[in-house]
């Protein structure tokens, strides 16, 4: 093989092998990080609600 | 869509089923959070509540879309092994935007939910207007071409031959994504963009996995050496240094740092430790989403050179490749084709079902960047801001169910001459030669003015040049895409800095109204 076609396969089996752990890790972890965002949302909106006139805007 | 070809498929009943339970999973969970929304920052950046994982899901999710894979392993079949320098160009390059943290964190740190906005916390409102327009109506015209592309995936996976079925099943499609994107905003966005992330991300590495044992390695070489000699593998002799450097702009700086639906990400995250975080992990999203593609098209290129049918349907009798603007439609197809050919029952339903799932969050994210800045961006400050929250939320829904019809409507009727990529390219550049220079001027340079602003924004717009059937009108052929690219955003930064230098502003942005580092 090449000098490239090296280069090439060094890049692909890196890819698929950091793309495969990185799913494993974000699929976790986006889960955990969804349930935190919606409670995190949630209690926002129920300070917003209990100050003073809980406004509505951003 | 007239372009279908019949080779047979192994598509079956029960891959469509596969297909339609995921879309009901996707568009249930979509709609369900959609009762969290309360405000236009719920709506728009997701109440900026994203952690790591979540931010690197929807940003994958989004950024890996049809489109991209499409193109990507169009590239793969053309160029062959060499192709893989984009993928590589691309992921060391948000690796160095991660660790920088070069325009995403001090964007963040503004606090901005849009580009536009920090162009009027920076220069003029009316900057931010004119940028708006610019960069909804390029990124509109940019997403043209989305649904062509997954109705061409949809025809050579499936073996639908039918052209009013697929223009049916692509407008069933794009109204589910409307439907919980519409109600739910970015919230829907980043909840629907997890599961797609991970059908997409399972199915792109079992895809893989599949034609590299079908195919096997040394035929993929050996025809890659055949069909294309050297330049199959070294990408200067492939390629260029023009190519090269036009798509580490484009795909290295521009996809990762300054296009608007990556730079929503930033904008949503937590503080800026996530939004570096979020960047030097997605540098691996952002190799694969180029190499997992390429890879499949040179696996689609032994295939089909193996193949008779496959052979007389790509190569003339010489043996050459079948070329050129006739062709490229063509030449997208052979990945799906050989996808269709290669797969078993049940896993080409769940490759279907991942590339649609690819396809749906990217068009998720595109509806609600484009409806937001126009919402945000243009018609609230010709208002003087007078509309409250509850207007901008209707008015956004409004326009993105208007973006969609003409979405429908021009991926229908516009006679793509060029390849994909190109056309993708060079709508996204105008937009991106100025946005530039806005960003790095207003960014990192104190003396970056008003009208320089505008003369860089107004520049963007001779990157129109490079699309191929302008250019042949005006008899402008000899002048190469990336030359006009390049071209472009040079001379957009150098008229910032002379407009800048010529008509400074007289009032610079006080320092609490621009102080990059407040909302981190």
């Amino acid at each position: 093989m090449s000098g490239w076609m090296w280069l090439w396969t060094i890049v692909l089996l890196g890819a698929l092998t950091m793309f495969s752990g990185l799913t494993v890790a974000v699929t976790i972890g986006g889960f955990l990080d969804i349930r935190k965002m919606l409670s995190t949302i949630r209690r926002q909106h129920e300070a917003a609600d209990a100050g003073p006139g809980g406004t509505e805007s951003d | 869509m007239s372009n279908a070809i019949d080779l047979g498929t192994n598509f079956s009943a029960l891959d469509w089923a596969i297909v339609v339970v995921y879309l009901l999973t996707c568009v249930a969970a979509g709609l369900y959070v959609k009762r969290y929304v309360a405000n236009m920052g719920d709506y728009i950046v997701a109440g900026r509540s994203l952690n790591s994982f979540l931010s690197i899901a929807t940003m994958l999710g989004s950024e890996i879309g049809l489109v991209t894979v499409m193109y990507a392993a169009q590239k793969g079949f053309l160029g062959g092994f060499a192709s893989f320098y984009i993928g590589l160009l691309g992921g060391v390059l948000c690796l160095v935007i991660g660790l920088t943290g070069l325009f995403v964190v001090p964007l963040r740190r503004l606090g901005v939910m849009t580009i536009p906005e920090f162009y009027e916390r920076r220069f003029s409102r009316g900057v931010r207007i004119f940028g708006g327009v610019v960069l909804a109506l390029t990124g509109i015209l940019n997403m043209g071409m989305f649904l062509r592309a997954g109705a061409l995936f949809l025809t050579s996976l499936t073996g639908m031959t039918d052209p009013t079925t697929v223009k049916v099943v692509m407008s069933i499609l794009l109204l589910l994504v409307l439907s919980y994107t519409v109600l739910g905003g970015m919230l829907s966005v980043v909840v629907t963009d997890y599961i797609q992330f991970v059908v997409l991300a399972v199915g792109m590495v079992l895809a893989c996995l599949y034609a590299l044992t079908t195919v096997g390695w040394s035929s993929m070489i050996e025809t890659v050496r055949t069909v294309h000699g050297d330049r199959g593998f070294d990408p200067i002799e492939g390629f260029g240094w023009g190519e090269i450097a036009q798509n580490a702009l484009v795909v290295g700086l521009v996809s990762t740092a300054v296009w608007p639906t990556a730079l929503m990400r930033a904008c949503s995250a937590r503080d800026a430790t996530v939004v570096r975080r979020l960047y030097t992990w997605s540098s691996i999203g952002f190799l694969t989403r180029w190499i997992i593609p390429q890879f499949l098209g040179v696996c689609a290129l032994a295939y089909m050179w193996h193949d008779a049918r496959g052979h007389d349907l790509f190569f003339g009798a010489d043996g050459r490749m079948l070329t050129g603007p006739a062709q490229s439609n063509l030449t997208l197809q052979a990945m799906p084709l050989f996808l269709s050919q290669l797969l078993p029952v049940g896993v080409i339903g769940l490759i279907l079902a991942g590339m649609l799932a690819a396809q749906m969050s990217t068009d998720s994210s595109y509806l609600l960047c484009w409806s937001s800045v126009l919402v945000e961006d243009v018609v609230a400050p010709l208002m003087n801001e007078r509309l409250t929250d509850r207007q901008r939320l209707q008015l956004a829904r409004v326009l993105m169910v208007i973006i969609g019809a003409f979405l429908l409507v021009w991926s229908l009727w516009y006679p793509l001459s060029q390849n994909l990529w190109d056309y993708l390219a060079v709508t996204a550049a105008i937009y991106f030669t100025g946005a530039i220079a806005l960003l790095a001027g207003g960014l990192y340079w104190k003396r970056a003015s008003t009208a320089g602003a505008y003369l860089a924004l107004g520049s963007g717009s001779l990157a129109v040049l490079a699309l191929g059937d302008l250019r042949t009108m005006l008899g402008l052929s000899w002048l190469k895409e990336p030359h006009i690219i390049l071209g472009t955003t040079l001379l957009a930064l150098v008229l910032m800095v002379a407009g800048s230098l010529l008509w400074p502003d007289r009032d610079r942005p006080t320092e609490g109204a621009f102080k990059v580092g407040g909302a981190g």
